[in-house]
């Protein structure tokens, strides 16, 4: 079972491979070009560009064949090895030489090309699915393996400057826009790509309800069975009625807000998969242990198991599991006790257990119950009711977990358990001595906009940046409401240099979009500090050295990021007369 | 005389996927502990508190490359002795004599077949002789 789970991520692994080719390709050819005699002139010393060439072509044969392409790595090699200096520098040899090089290459781009038609379907889409688990990363940060590169959508929109501002704006979401003015012409243009959606205006110069007849009635083939937003200027109730009859998944009222509809387009087109359940397994048969395991995983859903119930409190802190599995009866602990033990933390009164044993008498069943235990099932147990049970009480747990742990307009973790987090993920960063970077971030004279918007817009803006959040950091990053316009962002291995370049980007992403407040448009930005660990080693110190970058930030012009550095060295923080750290 | 056995691996490999691929074909199906690093100098700074019993190294890295790194990492008086391993797509006969005669045990040919990596190591520990 679990070759088959590698398997998948060594696939995941070979599209990425794949989707990198063209632009290596691009940077090869380009080197390449310039080594020939004519270019020579202009520019790079020919032995650089040859180092470049010769750079790229060495990476594709060590890691072609890795992927599954040992065509490619054997192409590559030969061109490698063409593109070490030549010995003899007289003009015939280099003559020679550079018709080999290019023939290498010519051939290398066919192989290229035929890997890529191959999977020519896949390349469009530029699906990752492969978990980061293994991932072992620098401090400098790598992009997220589940980031797209070009998640297309569709926009049929009459009204050009709409259109153009939608493409835009969805653009910072990570999504690409192909524009059409009418439903024909998408019809008739679309021939190549399958987008993930398609945004449809109802009324068009043809007719009013031009967009839905077409998607109800008389779409083409090659765009069947595509997610359809429906956007119009209209939200009287036969507007609405003929888009559920053309089966729309949404209807989005003119003004569109971005943020909305880029989290709709998410949830349609799959983007953020709800996190995969986790089990903490306590179990004193190994064997058994590892066969529930395997069991849940194959549903893919995360397992952990102890076969000591001593060591419950590293795994429970770490993995956080959404439930627990507990044999009742253990040789150094009775289950009952060590639920008990478990629900005397209060973050784990609510986590569900569930017993697992051969017990059969119903008076001891009930007595389980009685002492914090939400199910018991006995041994021996088919897995698809293992599975079944489990599922449907996580699901359960996590609905209701999520009304104590999130914020309920952001969706984000509260400032509790932003805060606690943090501590837990402190404690991770110091025993795998691994960088955190911790951000504070402050919308920039919010309160003018709840005082010139209302309050409801003020809302609208809180939820875009938190979306705009979620879409953009990492799996592993945490990101909290902190306070009313203030949020909090963990970034697991990372140093505040790499903190500093993705909020840098996040910062003026954010500060171009634009937010809708009746007829009025405006926009948004923030202010952010950051600081690190190891240059901060404890919560306290770690939040207040972010705070107060937070502060400088503010101080120096708002719309800006500030990295607080370690205690020894100068910074406007440390001097004295500076304010007092956590002073909010 | 048991052989030891081999548990921990340190692994320098500068581009991702590879690490990645690595990762899981040592971690997962092979069960070792694996630490990896980018670079020359991280290796460097990583190797003595790590403790490996055995260290792979790519050949060809910007900065250091493998050759330098093994003899930066020979002048380490824990890992003196430690078995390194070149991975590299040379494997011509006198290259692998090169190899020997710079320290290395043996070499490991690029591109590396994931499923098969975790035992080409465990043979050449196995081979490597007391």
């Amino acid at each position: 079972m679990a070759n088959e789970r590698l398997t998948a991520q060594i696939a995941a692994l070979q599209k990425r491979f794949l989707a990198q080719l063209p632009e290596k390709m691009e940077r090869l050819q380009a080197a390449i070009a310039k080594i020939s005699s004519e270019d020579r002139g202009a520019g790079a010393k020919p032995e650089s560009v040859r180092a470049t060439a010769r750079g790229i072509a060495h990476g594709l044969a060590g890691s072609g064949g890795t992927f599954g392409f040992p065509q490619i790595s054997e192409t590559a090699r030969v061109l490698e090895s063409e593109l070490h200096p030549p010995t003899m520098q007289d003009a015939i040899n280099h003559a020679i030489n550079q018709r080999k090089i290019e023939d290498h290459l010519t051939r290398l781009q066919h192989v290229v090309a035929h890997a890529l038609d191959a999977d020519a379907s896949l390349i469009d889409e530029c699906l990752i699915s492969s978990q980061s688990t293994y991932e072992e990363e620098s401090t400098a940060r790598e992009p997220d393996l589940e980031e797209d590169s070009r998640r297309t959508v569709f926009l049929v929109e009459d009204d050009t400057e709409l259109a153009s501002s939608i493409a835009l704006q969805l653009g910072h979401f990570g999504y690409k826009v192909h524009s059409f003015s009418s439903p024909a012409d998408m019809r008739d243009e679309s021939d190549a790509a399958r987008p993930l959606a398609i945004l449809m205006d109802i009324g068009f110069p043809e007719g009013e309800f031009a967009g839905t007849s077409f998607i109800g009635e008389k779409i083409p083939s090659h765009l069947k069975d595509i997610p359809v937003l429906f956007i119009s200027a209209r939200g009287d109730f036969k507007a609405r009625l003929e888009a559920v009859r053309a089966g729309g998944s949404a209807y989005f009222r003119k003004p569109v807000e971005i943020s909305a509809l880029a989290a709709t387009l998410d949830s349609v087109t799959k983007r953020v998969p709800p996190m995969p359940f986790r089990v903490l397994i306590v179990e004193d048969d190994e064997s058994i242990a590892e066969l529930y395991a395997e069991t849940l995983r194959s549903e893919g859903i995360e397992a952990e198991f102890i076969t000591n119930p001593g060591r419950i409190c590293q795994p429970l802190a770490e993995f956080s599991p959404d439930l627990i599995l507990m044999d009742l009866y253990m040789p150094e602990c009775d289950g009952i006790e060590l639920a008990s033990l478990i629900r005397q933390q209060p973050t784990y009164v609510s986590v569900p257990i569930v017993f697992l044993s051969c017990e059969t008498r119903q008076d001891k069943q009930l007595a389980a119950l009685k002492h914090g235990a939400d199910d018991f099932l006995t041994k021996p147990i088919h897995a698809d009711e293992l599975v079944s049970v489990v599922k449907s009480r996580v699901s359960r747990a996590r609905e209701l977990r999520g009304r104590m742990d999130y914020d309920g307009l952001t969706g984000l973790l509260n400032h509790s358990k932003i805060m606690a987090r943090l501590e837990v993920e402190l404690a991770r960063a110091h025993r795998l001595d691994r960088p955190i970077a911790f951000a504070m971030l402050d919308l920039d004279r919010f309160k003018s906009i709840n005082d010139t918007y209302g309050h409801a817009v003020g809302d609208r803006v809180l939820r875009s940046l938190s979306h705009l959040l979620q879409q953009r950091l990492r799996r592993s990053d945490i990101a909290g409401r902190y306070g009313g316009e203030e949020f909090a962002i963990i970034l697991t291995d990372t140093d505040a240099a790499g903190a500093l370049r993705t909020l840098d980007e996040l910062r003026a992403d954010f500060a171009q979009l634009n937010h809708v407040a009746g007829n009025h448009e405006f926009k948004v930005t923030f202010s952010c500090g950051i600081a690190d660990f190891p240059s901060y080693n404890h919560t306290d110190t770690l939040s207040a050295a972010a705070d107060a970058a937070l502060y400088a930030a503010k101080r120096l012009g708002r719309n800006r990021i500030e990295v607080t550095p370690p205690i020894d060295s100068p910074s406007p923080a440390n001097k004295p007369g500076a304010p007092m750290p956590g002073a909010k | 005389m048991m052989t030891k056995q081999l548990q921990k691996i340190l692994y320098v490999e500068d581009e991702p996927d590879i690490q990645t691929v690595a990762a899981m074909a040592l971690e997962s199906l092979g069960g070792f502990e694996l630490l990896i690093c980018s670079s020359g100098d991280e290796a460097l700074a990583k190797a003595p508190s790590f403790a490996p019993d055995m260290i792979l190294l790519d050949v060809m890295m910007p900065g250091m490359d493998g050759p330098t790194l093994l003899k930066a990492l020979r002048s380490m008086p824990k890992l003196t002795s430690t078995p390194v391993v070149f991975m590299t797509a040379k494997v011509q006969p006198q290259e692998l004599a090169h190899y020997r005669s710079l320290g290395a045990l043996d070499v490991i040919h690029k591109p590396f077949d994931p499923m098969t990596l975790t035992d080409q190591v465990r043979d050449i520990w196995r081979n490597k002789g007391d």
